[in-house]
């Protein structure tokens, strides 16, 4: 890979020992995949923040750049933590768990890092403008930038993302490459209407299963809520390693491209995976964390009512939206109610032993899948409004 | 036997070899393999309950979530981590975890190594040269 005089003096360790081996990092992957350079970016997103996934060893990985002298050089925001970074003991959280995810936090802001601890880095300032080149990893976040912000980016890992935020830079390669953005497949909806989260979230599970790989062209899908459409990348990027779709109107004169047709039947079987359980206790909603227009649908079905007994409600989002939630009076609707809000967390990357066993109601395929794989939970799928219908009553 | 040789592109350019493990299906490593046993435990895959410790894992390439490169890197800590990974076309995330971890990865191959390679053969990979070698046939008891 060709490298600047600049970043020629980054490799030999000129500014400092972080600086040096955040460059190994980048032109090894580099070198791997292929890219000519490394080009600059716009904004950094980084994944692996729980010390519930990434453990003793990831810890250490983070602690030892931050203790190197790394700093960002760039916007750079992280994915959600594996605790309400304040309301953690209520949580049931562990000393030691708080003690060590604290160790990571502190870690991304010695490194100058913002710890906005949400897996939408773009519902809380991280949006660059459209075409910039970023370095951003968190799967759904992958999918949803370069479909929907038109931003460009690989899926990248936790790791090169630290690398890119204290370097700047990221190798050119794949979907930084307008040749690389081009629809690979072209998906045609039969009967499927995708008026819900739920629905979005599974038709993107049965492509990225699908398809494994490339882009999927879905043709005639007029959806332009961004709700839903953050669903739907959610999907994708879960069942395959996807990292962009398009939306078309038609396939026009696209002669060979391959077609995949996706019916209401193929939805359903999908649904069947995950049925309604006996006597389920916990309604959570916000994988990926919940944007305030949604949370604004979900408090107005709320209003007057509270959720039946021996059941919960979790509400995950960003710390930034919360405080909105707070301001509009929505915490209180939801409290009322009998639910309650959780930030800088979702159940995907909290501690096992809080979710083991629990009988989930979701509106997430990206949720179900790892809180049955990892946490070996029970979940059903429902879409908001039926679940609020029948797991809440009027108050008198 | 005669050993069977096929070429690839050295990704991370270190030495393996040990049993294969062959994965028809993507792997999200995060999720999707218990880092402390080694044990798959994706409930969609094909492999479930079988464990990745020690062995040459071939799959066509990772899925899902971008924190694997963790989930590996905390395997070859815990020991648990393959000895090698062979994919169709490998993805940043599993590049990325595999050059922190020391483990060699091979892929773009002429011939599919899901197809050439059986479980249970013995395989070595060599990283720096990109090259995979199938020593020693299994002859019987193929489970994929």
């Amino acid at each position: 890979m060709f490298l600047n005089r600049n970043q020629e003096l980054m490799l030999k360790g000129e500014f400092g020992p972080a600086v040096q081996k955040a460059m190994e990092l980048l032109v090894a992957l580099g070198d791997a995949i292929g890219a000519e350079k490394l080009i600059p970016i716009k904004s950094v997103h980084i994944s692996g923040i729980s010390y519930s996934t990434i453990g003793d060893a990831g810890l250490s990985f983070v602690e030892d750049f931050a203790s190197l002298g790394a700093r960002a050089t760039v916007l750079s925001t992280i994915n959600p933590a594996g605790m309400d970074l304040i309301r953690w003991r209520e949580m049931g959280v562990k000393e030691d768990f708080h003690s060590k995810q604290l160790r990571i936090i502190n870690s991304f802001k010695r490194m100058n890092i913002k710890t906005t601890c949400t897996c939408t880095p773009y519902l809380v300032g991280n949006k660059p403008e459209r075409g910039s080149h970023v370095s951003w990893a968190e799967s759904s976040a992958v999918v949803y930038g370069n479909s929907i912000l038109n931003i460009k980016t690989n899926r990248e890992s936790g790791p090169s993302t630290i690398a890119s935020a204290i370097t700047g830079l990221t190798p050119l390669a794949g979907y930084h490459l307008d040749e690389n953005r081009k629809p690979s497949v072209y998906v045609k909806l039969i009967g499927v209407k995708v008026a819900s989260n739920l629905i979005a979230s599974i038709l993107g599970y049965l492509i990225g299963r699908e398809m494994n790989r490339g882009i999927p062209a879905i043709i005639g899908l007029n959806v332009k809520n961004l709700s839903i459409l953050k669903s739907l990348s959610a999907g994708l990027a879960t069942s395959g390693g996807l990292a962009m779709f398009t939306l078309i109107e038609e396939k026009g004169n696209v002669q060979d491209a391959p077609t995949m047709k996706i019916d209401y039947n193929d939805i359903n079987h999908l649904l069947m995976d995950y049925p309604l359980i006996e006597k389920p206790d916990l309604i959570f909603f916000g994988c990926p964390h919940l944007s305030l227009p949604e949370i604004t649908y979900i408090v107005n079905l709320l209003r007057g009512r509270r959720l039946k007994k021996g059941m919960e409600m979790w509400l995950f989002t960003s710390r930034h939206v919360y405080s909105e939630c707070l301001r509009r009076g929505y915490v209180e609707v939801v409290y009322n109610a009998g639910g309650k809000f959780i930030c800088d967390t979702c159940p995907v990357v909290m501690p096992t032993y809080l979710i083991k066993g629990r009988k989930f109601i979701t509106n997430s395929s990206k949720a179900a899948f790892y809180l049955s794989s990892k946490h070996e939970a029970s979940v059903s799928l429902l879409d908001i409004k039926t679940c609020i219908k029948e797991f809440t009553e009027r108050k008198i | 036997m005669n050993k069977i040789i096929l070429f690839g592109r050295g990704l991370s350019k270190f030495y393996g070899e040990g049993e294969a493990l062959v994965s028809r299906e993507a792997i999200s490593f995060f999720g999707g393999v218990d880092p402390y046993s080694g044990k798959i435990t994706d409930i969609s895959h094909h492999l479930r309950g079988h464990s990745v410790k020690g062995k040459i894992l071939v799959f066509p390439h990772g899925k899902g979530s971008t924190v694997g490169a963790y989930t590996l890197y905390q395997m070859s800590k815990l020991g648990t981590a393959p000895a090698g990974i062979i994919n169709i076309i490998a993805d940043h995330v599993t590049i990325v975890g595999c050059i922190l971890s020391n483990i060699p990865l091979i892929d773009d191959f002429t011939l599919n190594p899901i197809d050439v390679i059986s479980n249970g053969d013995y395989v070595r990979v060599d990283g720096r040269r990109g090259v995979v070698e199938i020593v020693q046939r299994k002859l019987k008891g193929n489970f994929s």
